[in-house]
């Protein structure tokens, strides 16, 4: 399957860096880092995502562009530009704030550079000092994932054709008892909240974190999971098989 | 008292390791039709009429009746008889049995076409139906009615399907059942380059309330198809021997020009059948198409008994009786408790949904869950199939633990029901 530049930059905005927001959430040291700076940044991608990444008490925040003020403006060309930024072997160009673009991410010790890198260090990790980091592992990645359908399902080529079929109204993604997020459909398009909606129409639950981590790691095979019941799903089917067939395809981009 | 399923649990770990999903396809919990999967048992180990035992021993009515093949009763012995003699003579013969052409009489002669074609699932016929309509028109496209089912081959996907190509579906035109005026507006958008619409003779589609043709629905599209020159292929795998037994098309009142016939054909023994009209004769035989257990005898046998015994038996009449003392019995609970249970398509293969304000069916998923740890076997988003073997009684019996499971559903769900 090809790689399209295009949906790879909405995953790698919404999906990668919007994991950030659970990331600062789950980890003090990494809340800590990110409250080193309030700022609100613009990236901008022609033929490609178009928002905003804010830092602000130690909280992070990833959401479309919706016309505020921003204290930096980043611009790149096109998606492959930006995929090259993320990568770590481009810088975009600063349209507006150069010097607090230094500060954000022109440097190791950057906030953003610094908690870009721990996180995707610790989602990319094979071996774990301890339980707590391979469960954050876990549920970054679980984050990732729910983030990448939404935006895998409205920008990849082959990926739409399910979203589209996917019914108007909340399907509920879980690992039983720890995290859940839920993906929206209205509008003709999907968008991920990152906590559990009331009136979900389909569910999809991971019956503990082990068994979500090997179905993200795809050490386990999904079938086989809701066969024995290690993979609830329930509610609305249709509209579970065709998330399904978008989740086949998000790996491609996250890896 | 419900069902434990440990035995179950303990093979499905044990095929999950050699077998890809542990049971792959419709037959699977991974197809979404056995919701949750932990209410339901997996494995067979013996099956008698209208009853299946599972691997710990419980005991099941059963509904699903192998999704459609158990239409005599399961180890039917008049059918189970005669393919007994037949394997006795000889099965898979480097010359093809005899009885094959027995059994093309008589199908050819029930369904009232001029020939038929065997292979050995739906799956095949549907595909054979396709080459044929193509090589016959030379064109390329295919009307599908949205919420098919014609089998997993590529042309019958949508493009984000894993192992099928943007390739396979972009001859591939779309339109609602009952929908003259759209089916009208699409055979006019694409003139001279349609090969075939091909439809099942009701939508019996998974997941969706079962709709029955409209008056006069047929008949328009017959006359559509005719006029544009276009083949009308009706699947009849799944209901085909349930509503009549001289093809669905008989039963609504017009003529394919190719049929399908497959699950209630030889009750469990593997055939299927494509059917067409004489004008299209010379293209089946055309085009190459061919499998190494095609011509097997041992199925023409099986097939041969089982058709006269439903003839024998006035079967398609016994299937609606039984669909329509189940779903009668089974609304008069619902509105006792008032559940707004929705019984739809005919009664041989019964649809069930029980309403709900958000569209989750999980009111639904609940009831039906209920249903099967306590011995009646039906699924949550597919039509059930009645068989000959299904006595009264058993209707009886199942309607009592139905309404009981019903009960438990709605005291676990009071808000729902106040």
């Amino acid at each position: 399957m090809a790689i399209d530049s295009k949906t790879l930059a909405f995953v790698n905005f919404y999906a990668a860096i919007g994991t950030l927001e659970k990331f600062v959430e789950f980890d003090l040291e990494a809340a800590e880092v990110a409250r080193k700076q309030n700022i609100t940044v613009r990236f901008n991608v022609k033929g490609g995502p178009d928002g905003l990444v804010i830092f602000k008490d130690g909280k992070v925040t990833v959401i479309p562009y919706d016309g505020r003020k921003v204290d930096v403006n980043l611009y790149c060309n096109n998606a492959d530009k930006f995929n090259k930024v993320v990568d770590g072997t481009a810088m975009p160009l600063p349209v507006k704030g150069l010097i607090k673009t230094l500060n954000f991410m022109g440097k190791k010790d950057s906030p953003f550079t610094v908690l870009t890198d721990r996180m995707a260090a610790i989602m990319r990790a094979k071996e774990f000092q301890n339980d707590e980091e391979r469960n954050l592992c876990t549920k970054l990645s679980f984050y990732a994932m729910a983030a990448g359908i939404a935006e895998v399902g409205n920008n990849d080529p082959i990926a739409r054709y399910a979203m589209e079929r996917v019914l108007d109204g909340n399907i509920v993604l879980g690992i039983k008892d720890v995290c859940y997020a839920t993906l929206v459909k209205k509008d003709g398009k999907l968008t991920v909240v990152r906590e559990k909606l009331p009136g979900g129409r389909a569910f999809m639950t991971f019956n503990t974190i082990e068994v979500a981590k090997g179905l993200i790691d795809g050490e386990l095979d999904s079938m086989a999971c809701v066969s024995s019941g290690l993979l609830d799903t329930r509610g609305h089917m249709l509209m579970l098989e065709n998330i399904n067939k978008i989740l086949n395809i998000v790996p491609k981009y996250l890896q | 008292m419900t069902y434990k399923y440990d035995n179950n649990v303990k093979t499905m770990t044990r095929a999950g390791k050699v077998i890809p999903c542990g049971v792959y396809g419709h037959l699977g919990p991974a197809e979404g039709c056995m919701i949750p999967s932990s209410a339901y048992p997996f494995f067979a180990s013996r099956a008698k009429g209208s009853e299946m035992w599972d691997v710990d021993g419980n005991r099941f009515i059963d509904y699903m009746c192998g999704y459609g093949p158990n239409v005599c009763g399961y180890c039917d012995p008049d059918v189970d008889g005669a393919a007994l003699e037949q394997i006795k003579k000889g099965n898979c013969t480097t010359l093809p049995g005899h009885i094959m052409v027995d059994f093309a009489e008589l199908l050819t002669d029930l369904v009232h076409k001029d020939w038929a074609f065997f292979c050995k699932n739906g799956g095949d016929v549907t595909s054979f139906a396709i080459m044929i309509a193509r090589y016959h028109t030379g064109r390329k496209k295919i009307i599908f009615v949205n919420n098919y089912y014609h089998g997993v081959a590529p042309w019958t996907q949508k493009p984000d399907t894993p192992g099928t190509l943007i390739e396979d579906c972009c001859n591939s035109l779309y339109v609602d059942f009952n929908d003259i005026p759209a089916l009208t507006k699409l055979i006019e958008e694409n003139k001279d380059e349609i090969a075939c619409f091909i439809a099942t003779p009701y939508m019996h589609g998974n997941f969706i309330d079962n709709e029955l043709p409209q008056e006069g629905y047929w008949q328009k599209v017959r006359e559509l198809c005719t006029k544009h020159g276009i083949i009308l292929i009706i699947d009849d795998i799944r209901a085909g021997f349930r509503l009549s037994l001289e093809g669905s098309d008989t039963y609504f009142g017009f003529e394919a020009d190719l049929i399908t016939f497959c699950k209630a054909l030889a009750n469990g023994y593997n055939v299927s059948a494509l059917c067409g009209k004489e004008f299209l004769k010379s293209a089946a035989s055309t085009v190459p198409y061919t499998g190494s257990y095609w011509m097997s005898s041992v199925p023409f046998a099986a097939g041969i008994a089982n058709l006269n015994k439903l003839k024998a038996n006035d079967a398609c009449a016994h299937f609606r009786a039984m669909g329509e003392r189940l779903t009668n019995g089974l609304l008069k609970t619902a509105n006792e408790l008032n559940v707004p249970l929705k019984v739809s398509g005919h009664p041989a293969l019964f649809y069930l949904r029980i309403v709900d304000n958000d569209g989750s069916f999980l009111l639904h998923q609940e009831w039906i869950a209920e249903c099967v740890k306590r011995g009646v076997f039906i699924t949550n988003h597919h039509n059930h199939f009645i068989n000959l073997s299904l006595t009264p009684e058993l209707v009886d019996e199942t309607i009592e633990i139905c309404s009981y499971a019903m009960n438990e559903m709605v005291k676990n769900n009071p808000e729902s029901f106040r």
